[in-house]
């Protein structure tokens, strides 16, 4: 490393920079300049925002309702809190995403386009203070929500506007377009081929598949990030303790991670699925990071071996950091990008995984998860309930895919100009 | 090389026993009791004989023992009288939740409860008296010796002395009182009791501290467990009550069958594909292999074997293929040939659906290994040296960027033998695949244990292969 | 150089370092590499002084251990009045305000995710020297400009930086806490030799502004010469000689000291020596010759050096020296005469 410059004063780029990208800038540049995976990263935030607003598009709870006579009401508005009709928290936290995320969006976006010319640093602080806000009023929300459960009682809208309508009554009406329930089939179009008014046909309760498909996205995407979330972090926090210490609570956690590596781990799923009375997308996510966390922990442990010895550690060391401070602020954001570039695919592994629990009939049979739909497909020997989640699925899964190897090039040092 | 060999050879016991501990653990707190379907609902609606029944099947497959350690030697006589007061409702207030945990308490604790139960005989209550006595008439039957193994001679000594405990156990059952028992009888019985507790019994049933030290450890369903499998015996199923071992033993070809060739295919196709993408990299060629073999690998295995089923066999719109099973029934004889064959299309859907969900990742490997090694410097040395292009990639890149590929073939023996749930259930095949996630549904507890304790054993072995296969072809690796 | 005596700022008594080897099936502990094997010296306010030794022979390890960035197994080593192995973690990670290390390699010292602000004001905040994030990068930019760069750099990374110019920052670090005490692990070593002078020149500077004082490890001699006001001389995890830089240079009297100096490039064509070369390898940290650990290839050693470890004999104010016959090391020895057993 020859230092032939003058060194007193030489910027290594002659510019008139006032202030240079981190880390986290450098690697989105070079993510950006690849055009696959930025097209399916807008595809995932496509999916997710399908995910967020999928009761605009398909409920049966019309928008406006108005028997002759009678004053306006918005039963499509209340029912996205109504516990009798989104019994699931997954359902509750999108719906609270749908309408409280959206409100507190705007003034985030607003602030984001406003510090748009501002230098990095003053715009990175306060994009992040908006961020942060945002992400905290939300959260008040959503806890706002769970403790105030709405409980309504049980109409089904379109049966009544015909009874209303049959009996004389006239009905002003707003649907969504898809004017199903995600839920509750109608007995009487069990088994439908592809209409217009069912573009998917229908499953074998009668309900409509694309709806289904629709709200399955949301357990998808649920699943995968919570899962992944819920294992990187104990597999972050193990494989950083064993890497750091070394020695004997090493060789203890390496001993604890074969044993867990050896365990076949979707016999292991299956069984401990299969164990669980009422199981819940949440013991899923639960089975799912308990046999996975190993991976990360692996990883993150090798990159710590390898930066505990580095001298910038014992200059934190040094200067009188605490051993936490030095494992979590100054070694692990140099350890953690692999990890994150694995956690990408880990979420379209996690998608995989629950759909074929699922598909082996040992997911949660209250959501209507792909894996879930496929099921019926399969029961049922119907092309359009093999087909169309078996393409949600496998889009989903490949987007994540080339998202990830996207990431994965934009990390690599070697590729980078 | 020697020391390193042997050291991780002596890994593999402990890490064993610590699978089997977690295994065991896992699926013994799992909710949900094994083999509930058999006998479940305690209760007093229960009839002796259903009671009796559940309580030798517990027996039987050690569930009356604590998982991991046992205390029970430390139970006190208010404890026990407390437990009767409760399993009983005495004093009326007891919720049912508890009345069932505490008889399950009293059937489980057998011989651990006699020396208190002889002790609170001198209630002067003459129905807690009865109680106890009938108490009694279980707690101090004896479990009967394992007769399944060891040789001809032990074997014939455990069977009598079967027949001794059994002819006890017959008396004892029989020295029990009725609910309309009158005082005079169930003074005669506590005093029958009392004279039954001869010093010998008191002796087998107080522990010394070496007795309490074996019982902490040894009496415990996972010491039991292990105990037998030192004999190879997974137990038996609580299905069909008959061995797991052999039953699974004869799974294995099928899902051997299945996946050997499928591995093969797999490997055979793979790594002339990821040659030619190596060396043609960046060209057109390599930018296709690549799209198709990207959407082989995002396609869920359960998805492609199912369309491939219905596709092919179901008639929807072909059926070339049968529609599952691994071979065909037949009366008339057949030719080595003509079941070979029959095999051969039965399971043409289930390879391919394996070798197309495996092949994409594995001619990534083989892809990355040869670019890896083209990239080196001594192909550069070698392109230098003048050697002709074909000469340098077989003869260099090939052999050296293989290695990673074929490292991974130790991986993959857990999955070699235990076969895949997903494609055996979709085409339903009877492997391991299938067994398991039969026995799964079914709470067959001992099934499940024996192909979980297989493979991850396999999945042992399968990582140490690969490492000291590692090792032997790659000098860089060291050995400390 | 020194008018007024001042009481040592570092006091080293009996440090010793050893690294376990394992080895065999059972990772058995067979022995240890005796890395620092009980050293003792003094280092006065204001003064540098300076540790050369060949490779290997522990200096590293005795600079980390000193400031318990490895745990040392025994000794004493006071700093600024206090016993530094004796502290407790919280008084530890308080008083290492007051010593500071920086370290050779200029590429793994600083961390490639924190700004050149962050590593510099991170101290200052810990240790409440300033009390907000804004004085921190305030005080980093003075830093910075007082080490030669441009203030506006504390935004940037260290990854922009080239290897003298992330020295500076290093640099600027372990004084931005006002230390007492910095010790310099071959600070220089990595850097191109017209750096080298530069930033030899500014941690000189430096000393004086902040009144620090140094232990200089290096095996260069050279800057050893421009920079040492003391000089102790290690061999395999001992001092065998310690003595002022113009004592060393111009009466070296340990054998090694000896064959070190005059293996070192004279720039002085007047005061040539005669060439000592050492005969073998350096022996094993592991299992050192008994004795005097130099008996191996020293000319001068006789039965007893392979059989008493020389105790550090005092033969002027400030020179001590371990070895048997220091009396007969004044004039430079004539390896070409000698014998291995001369008497
Ligand atoms: N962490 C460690 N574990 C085991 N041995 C070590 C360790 N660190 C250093 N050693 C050994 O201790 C001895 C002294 O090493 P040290 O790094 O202190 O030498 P040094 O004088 O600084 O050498 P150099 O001039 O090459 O930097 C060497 O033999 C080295 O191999
Ligand atoms: S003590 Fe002996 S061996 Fe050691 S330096 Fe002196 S003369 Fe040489
Ligand atoms: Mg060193």
């Amino acid at each position: 490393m020859a230092d032939l410059e003058s060194a007193v004063d030489a910027p290594v780029a002659a510019d008139a920079r006032q202030e240079d990208p981190s880390y986290g800038e450098i690697v989105w540049g070079q993510f950006r300049k690849r055009r696959l995976a930025m097209a399916c990263l807008y595809g995932l935030v496509g999916l997710f925002l399908l995910a967020v607003y999928a009761p605009v598009l398909a409920s049966n709870k019309p928008f406006i309702w108005q028997p002759a006579g009678e004053p306006v009401q918005f039963p499509w508005f209340i029912s996205l809190f109504d516990r009798t009709f989104f019994e699931n928290q997954v359902d509750l936290f999108f719906n609270t995403l749908l309408v409280f995320g959206t409100i507190i969006a705007i003034p985030v976006a607003v602030v984001f386009v406003r510090t748009r010319n501002r230098l990095r640093r003053p715009r990175r602080a306060a994009r992040s203070r908006a961020l942060v806000a945002g992400i905290g009023a939300f959260l008040l929300c959503f806890a706002a929500v769970q403790a105030f459960p709405v409980q309504k009682q049980k109409e089904v809208f379109p049966r009544i506007q015909a009874q209303l309508e049959a009996a004389g009554t006239e009905v002003r009406a707003v649907y969504p377009p898809l004017p199903y329930s995600f839920r509750d089939g109608d007995i009487d179009q069990i088994g439908q081929p592809i209409s217009r008014a069912h573009l998917l046909g229908t499953d074998n309760a009668g309900r409509d598949v694309l709806t289904r498909l629709l709200f399955g996205t949301r357990i998808s995407l649920t699943i995968g990030v919570f899962a992944v979330a819920l294992y990187i972090t104990l597999g972050t926090i193990i494989g950083s303790i064993a890497g750091y210490y070394g020695g004997r609570v090493d060789a203890l956690i390496q001993r604890i991670i074969e044993v867990v590596i050896c365990v076949p781990s979707l016999f292991l799923i299956l069984t401990v699925a299969a164990f669980i009375e009422n199981r819940s997308i949440f013991h899923i996510m639960v089975i799912i990071a308990a046999v996975a966390w190993t991976s990360p922990a692996r990883l993150i442990r090798a990159e710590f071996l390898r930066l505990r010895n580095l001298d910038f550690v014992s200059a934190a060391r040094a200067v009188g950091y605490r051993e936490r401070t030095i494992i979590f602020k100054e070694i692990l954001p140099n350890a953690i990008a692999p990890v994150l570039v694995a956690a990408t695919f880990g979420v379209a592994r996690a998608i995989l995984i629950e759909s074929t629990m699922s598909f082996l009939g040992l997911g949660d049979i209250t959501v209507p998860s792909w894996g879930q739909i496929l099921n019926t497909g399969r029961t049922t020997s119907d092309w359009v309930l093999i087909l169309a989640p078996g393409f949600a699925i496998f889009v989903t899964v490949s987007l994540l895919n080339l998202v990830g190897e996207g990431f994965r090039d934009a990390l690599d040092p070697k590729l980078r100009k | 090389m020697l020391q390193y060999t042997i050291k991780r050879l002596l890994l593999v016991i402990p890490t064993f026993f610590l699978i089997s501990l977690l295994i065991f653990v896992v699926l013994n707190i799992a909710p949900g009791r094994p083999g509930a379907t058999g006998g479940a609902g305690q209760g007093e609606q229960q009839n002796q004989e259903q009671k009796e029944s559940y309580r030798i099947f517990k027996e039987q497959f050690n569930l009356d023992k604590p998982i991991l350690i046992n205390t029970r030697f430390s139970l006190t006589r208010d404890e026990v009288r407390r437990l009767i007061e409760v399993a009983y409702n005495l004093d009326g207030t007891a919720l049912a939740r508890d009345r069932i945990k505490a008889q399950e308490a009293l059937d489980d604790y057998r011989e651990y409860l006699v020396r208190h139960l002889v002790e609170l005989l001198d209630d002067p209550d003459p129905a807690f008296q009865r109680l106890v006595v009938n108490q009694l008439s279980v707690s101090a039957q004896q479990p009967f010796r394992n007769d399944r193994r060891g040789s001809e001679e032990r074997r014939q000594r455990a069977r009598e002395e079967n027949q001794r405990i059994g002819a006890e156990n017959l008396a004892v059952k029989q020295m029990r009182l009725d609910a309309d028992a009158s005082p005079e009888e169930i003074a005669a019985m506590v005093q029958a009791w009392k004279d039954w507790y001869t010093p010998d019994k008191q002796e087998r049933y107080t522990f010394t501290g070496r007795e309490k030290l074996s019982i902490l450890l040894l009496d415990t369903r996972f010491a039991k467990y292990w105990g037998n499998l030192l004999y190879l015996d997974f137990g038996l199923s609580t299905v069909d009550r008959r061995p797991v071992l052999p039953t699974l033993l004869g799974k294995i070809r099928y899902s051997l069958s299945l996946t050997t060739i499928a591995v093969l295919l797999a490997y055979t196709i793979a790594i002339p594909i990821g040659i030619l993408s190596a060396v043609r990299q960046g060209t057109r060629l390599d930018a296709i292999v690549t799209v198709i073999l990207f959407i082989m690998f995002s396609l869920p295995t359960f998805f492609t074997g199912t369309v491939l089923l219905k596709l092919f066999s179901e008639g929807d719109p072909f059926a070339i293929f049968p529609t599952g099973d691994f071979q065909t029934m037949h009366s008339d004889p057949w030719t080595t040939w003509q079941t070979f064959k029959d095999i051969v299309w039965h399971l043409v859907l289930p390879i391919t659906t394996y070798t197309s969900v495996s092949l994409a990742a594995l001619s990534r490997y083989a892809r990355t290994g040869v670019i890896d090694v083209i990239r080196s410097d001594y192909i550069r040395t070698a392109r230098a040296k003048g050697l002709s292009e074909p000469a340098v990639i077989l003869k260099h890149a090939v052999r050296n960027g293989m290695i990673p590929i074929l490292t991974l073939l130790g991986g993959l023996l857990p999955t070699v033998v235990a076969g895949s749930v997903v494609i055996e259930v979709v085409f339903n095949i009877p492997g391991m695949g299938q067994y398991i996630y039969n026995a799964i549904q079914l709470r067959d507890y001992n099934a499940v244990m024996a192909v979980l304790l297989a493979s991850s054993f396999l999945a042992l072995i399968g990582i140490l292969l690969s490492d000291l296969s590692y090792a032997l072809v790659d000098p860089r690796i060291s050995f400390d | 150089m020194t008018a007024e005596p001042r009481p040592p700022v570092v006091q080293v008594k009996d440090l010793v370092k050893h690294f376990p080897v394992y080895k065999g099936l059972f990772r058995r502990q067979v022995g240890s590499v005796k890395a620092v094997d009980g050293i003792s010296f003094d280092i006065q306010g204001g003064e540098t002084v300076a540790m050369v030794g060949e490779s290997g022979c522990g200096k590293t390890t005795a600079g980390r251990a000193m400031l318990r960035l490895i745990e040392p197994d025994s000794g004493e080593v006071w700093v600024s009045g206090r016993n530094v192995p004796d502290l407790d973690r919280d008084a530890l990670r308080n008083w290492r305000q007051k010593m500071q290390i920086i370290f050779q390699d200029p590429y793994s010292s600083l961390n490639p995710r924190q700004t050149i602000g962050q590593i510099i004001g991170g101290g200052l905040l810990l240790h409440g020297i300033v009390q907000t994030a804004a004085e921190a990068e305030d005080r980093a930019k003075e830093l910075l400009e007082r080490v030669g760069l441009q203030p506006r750099y504390t935004s940037r990374y260290p990854h922009e930086f080239s290897g003298g110019q992330r020295q500076r920052i290093g640099i600027a670090r372990a004084v931005a806490l006002n230390p007492d005490f910095i010790v310099c692990d071959e600070a220089v070593s990595a850097l191109d030799v017209s750096v080298q002078a530069q930033v030899i020149n500014l941690l000189l500077d430096l000393k004086d502004e902040f009144d620090l004082c140094y232990l200089f490890v290096t095996h260069d001699l050279s800057v050893v010469r421009h920079i040492a006001d003391h000089v102790v001389v290690m061999y395999l995890g001992q001092i065998v000689e310690r003595a002022s830089r113009a004592d060393i240079y111009a009466r070296p009297r340990h054998p090694y000291t000896q064959a070190l100096l005059s293996a070192a490039p004279r720039t002085d064509p007047h005061k040539r020596r005669k060439r000592v070369i050492l005969p073998g390898d350096v022996p094993s940290p592991i299992n050192p010759p008994a004795g005097c650990r130099f008996h191996t290839r020293c000319p001068l050693a006789g039965p007893r050096c392979s059989a008493e470890r020389p105790a550090a004999h005092r033969i002027a104010d400030d020179h001590y020296v371990a070895c048997h016959f220091y009396e007969d090391t004044t004039d430079p020895i004539d390896v070409t005469a000698s014998s291995p057993y001369p008497r």
